[in-house]
């Protein structure tokens, strides 16, 4: 992974989906990411899901890290957002994905998940949102 | 200095072609890998085709879009066919096709390691799809550099009803190509090296003329004066005509002493001024050369003012001033001009003639400026070579001019004036004028004057009552050769001695007139005569007729020829010198009475006797005298 590119995209996702935060708190668990973000400067690691404003989800284990929190605390604001298509499938909560298909990148929004978090997209990512999978 | 350039230049440009080549080579590597990529395209193409055709055979004549929608089983098939098609070339073969809200869907994939599901979303991020989709026609695209993997995709629709209903994507490897690059990569390679070694070449030859360019500077100048030294001199002629330039040479008269009284780094100062002074006054074009320690060359293109600047020169250069401690000194110059005439190449001869001109300016006390004129025949003159060779030979002879007895008009006597007989044409006689000057100071005067003394013995010995006058230089005088073999001669034939005169030739100042006496004496003991040639004119002054035994003075010509011009004043004159010359028991003698004018002048002022052309011409003595035989 570029890290120069991929905090450019990271940076634009994290201004739609947490905007007005000045350092967003990342809940990451893979080293690889965990090593991109520790170069910017806007970037925290949340200790926990619940310090989180956004949590990576990179293998089903988050998810179930996820599951858990969220059954003693319902009403987190953290948004999920995966690196691969299935785990974007497996859970409900997390409103898209950034993965590889083909040898070509995929940005991937689903547009119920985002209304539940009250999330506009701007039009240039319009044609990247779906209703369903 | 042209011939070295040249040579870098024709090196240059075959290492320019030679680049060129290598460009032409790298174009063509390229263009062939380029020709190869497009055949696989080509490859992958027909391969769409095929699987179109196979797929569509496959359903039986159905949709085939809806056969795969419906049935899982054959899209399973299919996808076996289509995995059937991957090889390290295509990456990855998949179908599409749009949904309702226009988003591209998976129908078919035919990866076995990572096959993505029916119905899966996929964001192609390339307008070039829905362009395809839109047209029905296939097309190759470039995929983005940030997907890494994918060099090509050719993107094929599979059309049903004139409608595209899926878009199967065949993607060539970003390894494949390299692998096709790496195929030319060698030669590509061995371009680049080459390309490498001649702009090494290249920049190796520049440095290599910049060098030449350096030393050839250095060895065109004169390091102490910066003009421009003798090997640029040869240099230029070998790439000019002579012919077009004229020449001048200047030596400074008497350096020695500048070095001597000031020491030699004064005597470099004062060549630097005086290089400096002359370039100040060259013409546009024209050149100064060091030839010499103190002898330079100026080569002024031709256009007809050698006259007007050596003139300047030499004027400039006798008046320029030179300071050193303290002192302000002159120096005068001796410069011999050369008009070159057409035709003449070799720079040699135009060197040894302006030596020769400036060897004789030397001999008569230096500071001079002298012309060989442009045509040819003005300076067909002979060199000191010529004329040795033309002694050697004895290629020699007297002419006698009668002197005639003003009062009874007999000849009593003739002068010896030499002649040298040209080797080529022996009808062709030399007068003294155009070679004497040449050997004035040299060991052919001496040799010459041996010679027109032995003529006149002959003559005056087979002619028993004539008597001759022949001319004679002091320093022939002085050399013990030529009065031995005077004295030798007056003593072995006692009858001549009293029909012989020496004309004294007054070049030369004399600076011991005891020594001169002595020698006139002995003479005048045999019974010859004593003349002074050109009297009144040069050297040949008062101090002569007081302090030496003289019998006759010749008046020079050039106070006779007065007579026609400036009768009345000369007279006079003539009438004081009469009155001298009889004082002291002188025989007047008139030269130059070329007309009858003259002769009844000097008839009336007293002359004893007269010579000239009006008298009669320098004849060989047959002429006057008759044949011996």
């Amino acid at each position: 992974m570029d890290i120069k590119s991929t905090l450019k995209v990271y940076n634009k996702l994290f201004s739609i989906l947490v905007p007005n935060k000045q350092t967003v708190h990342v809940y990451v668990d893979d080293p690889d990411y965990r090593e991109i973000f520790s170069k910017a400067d806007n970037i925290a690691f949340a200790r926990d899901i619940g310090e989180a404003d956004f949590v990576l989800v990179t293998d089903p284990s988050i998810l179930r890290q996820f599951q858990s929190w969220k059954q003693t605390h319902p009403h987190t604001s953290a948004i999920l957002f995966a690196t691969k298509y299935s785990l974007l499938e497996a859970n409900k909560d997390v409103v898209g994905a950034l993965y590889w298909r083909k040898g070509r990148p995929q940005l991937l929004f689903l547009l119920p998940r985002l209304k539940a978090h009250h999330i506009r997209l701007p039009d240039e990512f319009s044609n990247y949102a779906v209703p369903s999978l | 200095m042209r011939q070295g350039n040249r040579t870098s230049i024709y090196i240059l440009v075959i290492i320019g072609a030679m680049l060129l080549f290598v460009f032409y080579l790298q174009h063509t590597i390229s263009e062939n890998t380029q020709k190869l990529k497009a055949l696989e395209v080509e490859k992958a193409r027909e391969f769409a085709g095929k699987i179109e055709r196979y797929m569509k055979a496959e359903v039986k004549g159905k949709d085939l879009l809806d056969v795969l929608r419906t049935d899982p089983e054959k899209r399973k098939e299919l996808n076996r066919v289509l995995h059937a098609f991957l090889t390290k070339e295509f990456q990855y073969i998949f179908l599409l096709t749009k949904d309702r809200q226009g988003h591209y869907r998976f129908v078919l994939d035919a990866s076995l390691e990572d096959p993505v599901a029916y119905n899966t979303l996929f964001f192609p991020n390339n307008p070039a799809f829905d362009e395809v989709y839109r047209t029905g026609k296939p097309k190759i695209i470039r995929e983005k550099k940030s997907m890494e993997e994918i060099w090509l995709s050719l993107l094929y629709p599979i059309r049903s009803q004139g409608k595209t209903e899926m878009l199967m994507v065949i993607d060539l490897s970003k390894a494949y190509s390299q692998s096709l690059s790496s195929f030319n990569a060698p030669l590509i390679r061995i371009a680049k090296l080459m390309q490498g070694f001649l702009l090494l070449s290249i920049l190796f030859m520049g440095y290599l003329m910049l060098s030449y360019n350096r030393l050839q500077k250095q060895l065109y100048h004169d390091p102490l004066t910066g003009a421009y030294s003798k090997y640029y001199l040869n240099t230029f002629f070998d790439s000019n005509r002579l012919d077009r330039y004229d020449l001048i040479m200047i030596d400074i008269d008497e350096f020695k002493s500048v070095n001597a009284r000031f020491g030699y780094d004064a005597g470099d100062s004062v060549l630097k001024s005086f290089v400096s002074a002359i370039k100040g006054k060259l013409p546009k074009g024209a050149k100064l050369v060091r030839s010499g320690g103190t002898e330079f060359l100026v080569i002024i293109p031709k256009e007809g003012k050698i006259e007007t600047v050596s003139k300047a020169l030499f004027h400039l250069l006798k008046r320029k001033k030179y300071l050193f401690d303290d002192e302000v000194f002159t120096l005068t110059v001796s410069m011999s001009v050369l008009e070159t005439p057409n035709g003449m190449y070799s720079l040699q001869k135009a060197e040894r003639m302006l030596d020769e001109r400036m060897l004789e300016i030397k001999n008569l006390g230096k500071n001079g400026l002298r012309f060989i004129g442009g045509d040819k025949e003005e300076i067909g003159y002979f060199t000191l070579d010529q004329v040795r060779t033309m002694l050697e030979a004895e290629k020699l002879l007297c002419l006698y001019q009668p002197v005639i007895d003003t009062k009874t008009g007999e000849t009593v006597r003739y002068e010896a004036l030499v002649r040298l007989i040209d080797p080529e044409n022996p009808d062709v006689l030399i007068a003294p004028g155009q070679f004497m000057d040449i050997i004035k100071g040299t060991s052919q005067y001496l040799k010459l004057s041996k010679q027109v003394l032995k003529e006149v013995f002959g003559t005056l010995l087979a002619y028993p009552k004539l008597h001759v006058s022949v001319n004679l230089d002091l320093n022939d005088l002085y050399n013990d050769e030529v009065m031995t073999m005077i004295t030798t001669e007056l003593k072995k034939h006692a009858g001549i001695a009293h029909r012989l005169s020496f004309e004294i030739l007054e070049e030369h100042e004399i600076k011991d007139y005891t020594r001169v006496q002595t020698i006139f004496r002995q003479l005048k003991t045999y019974g010859s005569q004593i003349a002074i040639d050109d009297f009144g004119s040069g050297f040949a002054n008062y101090n002569h007729v007081l302090y030496l035994d003289i019998d006759v003075l010749k008046v020079d010509g050039s106070l006779i020829r007065e007579l026609l011009e400036n009768p009345e004043r000369t007279e006079k004159l003539l009438h004081s010198i009469k009155v001298l010359a009889d004082s002291f028991g002188c025989a007047l003698v008139a030269e130059f009475v070329s007309e009858e004018r003259i002769y009844k002048h000097i008839q009336a002022i007293g002359f004893e006797y007269a010579q000239g052309y009006y008298l009669g011409k320098p004849e060989p003595i047959e002429y006057y005298e008759g044949s011996l035989k």
